[in-house]
C-alpha cells in the first residue's frame, strides 16, 4: 500500500492501537514515542501524533484531576457531608459534569447550611425564622416546607402553652389566694373553737363547783334541820322539866307550910311549957331550959321554912322564865324549821338547775369538739389544697420561665395582654 | 462491589470502570478513601483514615518511586506513575495507575490520588523498570 514496507505498517498499527485504547481509557501510557520509521515521511505522522497525544494526556489528566475531585466530593455526600466544592472544568464532557455539580453541591450546601442554621436557632429557643423556598422543587422544597411547617406547629404549641400558663398561673395565684383566706380564717376559727372550749371548761367546773355547793347546803340544812329538831326536842323536855319544878316547888310549898304549922304549933306548946314550968317553980327550972330549947327550935325550923319557901318561889320563878324561854326556843326552832325547808327546796332548785346546766354545758361541749374537729379538718384540707396550689403554681411559673426562653412569633401580643 | 475487580491468584486485577480514590494531607495522611479503594484494599473507610498513605505499601514497591512522587507533588505538579499496593491482610496485591496531584483544602495543601487500571503490558515494563531502580 503506497509503497509501505510492512515494518512501518505494524508500527503504524500498534500507534493507531494505542492512541485509540488511550482514547478510550484503557490504556495509560502510549508506547511508541520514541520509535521512528523506516520510510523517513512517516516520522512526520509519528510526530503529528505524538503532538496531539501530549495534548491529549494533558486534557485527559486535567479530567482525572476532576474526577477525582468529583468523586471525593460524591462520596463525601454520600456519608452526609455537604461541602460546596468548586471543581475547574477544561472543557471536555467531565468538566460540564463538574462545572455542574459544583453550582448543584454550592446550591445543596447553602441549602442546608440554611436549614441547619434555621435548626439551630431553633434548638436555640429561637422559633421566629422561617427559610424561603424560593423557586425549589421537589423533595428540598419538601424538607423546606416541613422545617417551616414544623416551626409554625411549634410556634402553635408554645402559644397555646404560653397562654395555658399564663391563665394556669393567674388561676393558681387565685386559688392560692383564696385557699390561704380559707386556711387563715379555718384557723381563726380553731383558735376561736380553742378559747371557747377553755372557757366552756372554766363554766363547767363553775358549775360543778356550784352543785358541790348546793349539794354541802342541802347537807348542812339537812344537819342544821337536824340539830334543830334536836333543840326543839330538847326545848320540849326543858319545858317539862320546868312544869315538873314547878310542880315541885309547890310541894316544897306545901311542906313548907306544914313545917311552919308545926313550928307554929311547937312554940306555942313550948311557950306554954314555959309558962307551966314557971309556976313549977325550981322543979321546973330545968323543963323550961327544955322548952326554951324547943322555942328555939321551933324557930329556927320556921325561919328555915322561910328560906325554903323563899327558894322554892325563886326557884318557881326561874322555872316559870325557863319554860317561857323553852317555848321561845321551840317557836325559834320552828321558824328555823321553816327557813330550811325554804332553803332545802332552794337548794334542790339550784341543784337541779346545775344539773340541767351540766348537761346543756356537756351537749355544748360535744358540739365544740365536733366543731373543733371539723375545723382542724378544714384547716387540713385548706392547707393541703394551699400546698398543692402553691404547686401549681410553681409549676406554671416553670412552663411560663421555660416558655419565656423561646422566641416565637405572637410571643409578645400574648404577653401584652 | 466485588464486580470492582477480578482476583487471579494472588493477585487483584482492577476492572476497567473501577476508580480509587483518596486524600492525604500535607504529610501523606489519608483524609478520605472513596468505597472503591477501601474494598481493593480491604478497608473500612474508618480504619483508613488517620493512617499514613504507606499503610498499603508492597515491599515490591522501590522508595525511589516514591521519592520521585513526592519530589513532584511538593513542587506543585501532577505525578503518574504505576504503584503495586497490598491489600490489608498482605497476602494479596494489586496493581494500579496512579495520577497524584495537590490541591488546597480551607488554606491547606492536600493530595489526591486517583487510580485507575494499568494493562497487562503497562505492568510488566513497571516490574522491569522497578527492578533497575
Ligand atoms: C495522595 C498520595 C497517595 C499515595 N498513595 C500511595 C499508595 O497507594 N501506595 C503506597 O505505597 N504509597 C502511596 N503514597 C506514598 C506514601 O505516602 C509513602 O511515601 C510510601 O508508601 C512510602 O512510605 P515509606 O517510605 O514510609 O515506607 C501516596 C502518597 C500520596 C501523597
Amino acid at each position: 500500500m503506497f509503497g509501505i514496507k510492512s515494518t512501518d505498517l505494524h508500527l503504524l498499527e500498534a500507534m493507531i492501537n494505542d492512541l485509540f485504547d488511550i482514547a478510550e481509557g484503557r490504556r495509560n501510557r502510549y508506547r511508541y514515542a520514541k520509535s521512528t520509521f523506516n520510510d523517513s515521511k512517516m516520522d512526520k505522522i509519528a510526530l503529528l501524533i505524538n503532538q496531539r497525544l501530549s495534548a491529549m494526556t494533558e486534557a485527559k489528566q486535567k479530567d482525572m484531576l476532576a474526577m477525582g475531585e468529583l468523586i471525593l466530593a460524591l462520596d463525601q455526600m454520600k456519608s452526609g457531608v455537604f461541602k460546596p466544592t468548586s471543581i475547574e472544568g477544561y472543557g471536555s464532557e467531565v468538566s460540564v459534569i463538574a462545572s455542574s455539580f459544583s453550582a448543584f453541591s454550592l446550591l445543596l450546601s447553602q441549602r442546608f447550611d440554611e436549614i441547619v442554621k434555621i435548626l439551630s436557632a431553633y434548638s436555640a429557643n429561637d422559633f421566629t425564622g422561617r427559610i424561603d423556598r424560593g423557586n425549589l422543587h421537589g423533595e428540598m422544597a419538601s424538607l423546606i416546607d416541613g422545617v417551616n411547617k414544623l416551626a409554625t406547629e411549634i410556634t402553635h404549641m408554645l402559644s397555646t402553652s404560653l397562654q395555658n400558663g399564663l391563665n394556669l398561673q393567674n388561676e393558681a395565684s387565685s386559688l392560692r389566694l383564696a385557699m390561704d383566706q380559707l386556711s387563715n380564717a379555718s384557723n381563726e376559727q380553731a383558735a376561736n373553737l380553742e378559747e371557747t372550749a377553755a372557757a366552756m371548761e372554766e363554766m363547767t367546773s363553775n358549775v360543778q363547783q356550784n352543785a358541790q355547793k348546793a349539794n354541802d347546803m342541802a347537807r348542812m340544812a339537812s344537819q342544821t334541820d337536824e340539830s334543830a329538831k334536836q333543840g326543839a326536842r330538847l326545848a320540849n323536855r326543858t319545858s317539862s322539866a320546868m312544869t315538873e319544878i314547878q310542880e315541885a316547888t309547890q310541894s316544897i310549898n306545901n311542906a313548907v307550910a306544914i313545917i311552919e304549922n308545926i313550928a307554929f304549933q311547937t312554940n306555942i306548946l313550948s311557950l306554954n311549957a314555959a309558962v307551966e314550968a314557971a309556976t313549977a317553980g325550981e322543979a321546973g327550972k330545968g323543963f323550961a331550959v327544955v322548952a326554951q330549947e324547943v322555942r328555939n327550935l321551933a324557930n329556927r325550923s320556921a325561919d328555915a321554912a322561910k328560906e325554903i319557901k323563899a327558894l322554892a318561889e325563886q326557884a318557881a320563878s326561874k322555872s316559870n322564865e325557863g319554860m317561857s324561854i323553852a317555848n321561845e326556843l321551840t317557836r325559834g326552832f320552828e321558824v328555823i324549821a321553816e327557813k330550811i325547808e325554804q332553803t332545802t327546796m332552794l337548794v334542790q332548785d339550784v341543784s337541779n338547775a346545775s344539773r340541767e346546766q351540766m348537761q346543756g354545758i356537756g351537749q355544748i361541749n360535744t358540739a365544740v369538739t365536733q366543731l373543733d374537729q371539723m375545723t382542724q379538718e378544714n384547716a387540713k384540707i385548706a392547707a393541703n389544697v394551699s400546698e398543692t396550689s402553691r404547686e401549681i403554681q410553681e409549676l406554671s411559673d416553670e412552663i411560663y420561665r421555660e416558655i419565656e426562653t423561646k422566641q416565637f412569633v405572637g410571643k409578645s401580643e400574648i404577653l401584652r395582654h | 462491589m466485588s464486580n470492582i475487580f477480578t482476583t487471579n491468584g494472588a493477585e487483584r486485577i482492577l476492572s476497567d470502570k473501577a476508580f480509587l480514590v483518596s486524600e492525604t494531607d500535607e504529610k501523606g495522611i489519608i483524609v478520605f478513601a472513596n468505597d472503591d479503594f477501601c474494598s481493593i484494599a480491604d478497608y473500612r473507610v474508618e480504619e483508613l483514615i488517620g493512617k499514613p498513605h504507606n499503610i498499603v505499601r508492597h515491599p515490591d514497591m522501590p522508595r525511589a518511586a516514591f521519592k520521585d512522587l513526592w519530589d513532584t507533588v511538593k513542587t506543585g505538579k501532577t505525578w503518574t506513575g504505576f504503584v503495586k499496593n497490598k491489600t490489608s491482610s498482605g497476602n494479596q496485591y494489586y496493581w494500579v495507575y496512579a495520577t497524584v496531584y495537590p490541591i488546597m483544602r480551607e488554606g491547606r495543601r492536600h493530595y489526591i490520588s486517583c487510580r485507575r487500571k494499568p494493562t497487562a503490558d503497562e505492568i510488566e515494563s513497571a516490574i522491569a523498570l522497578y527492578k533497575t531502580l
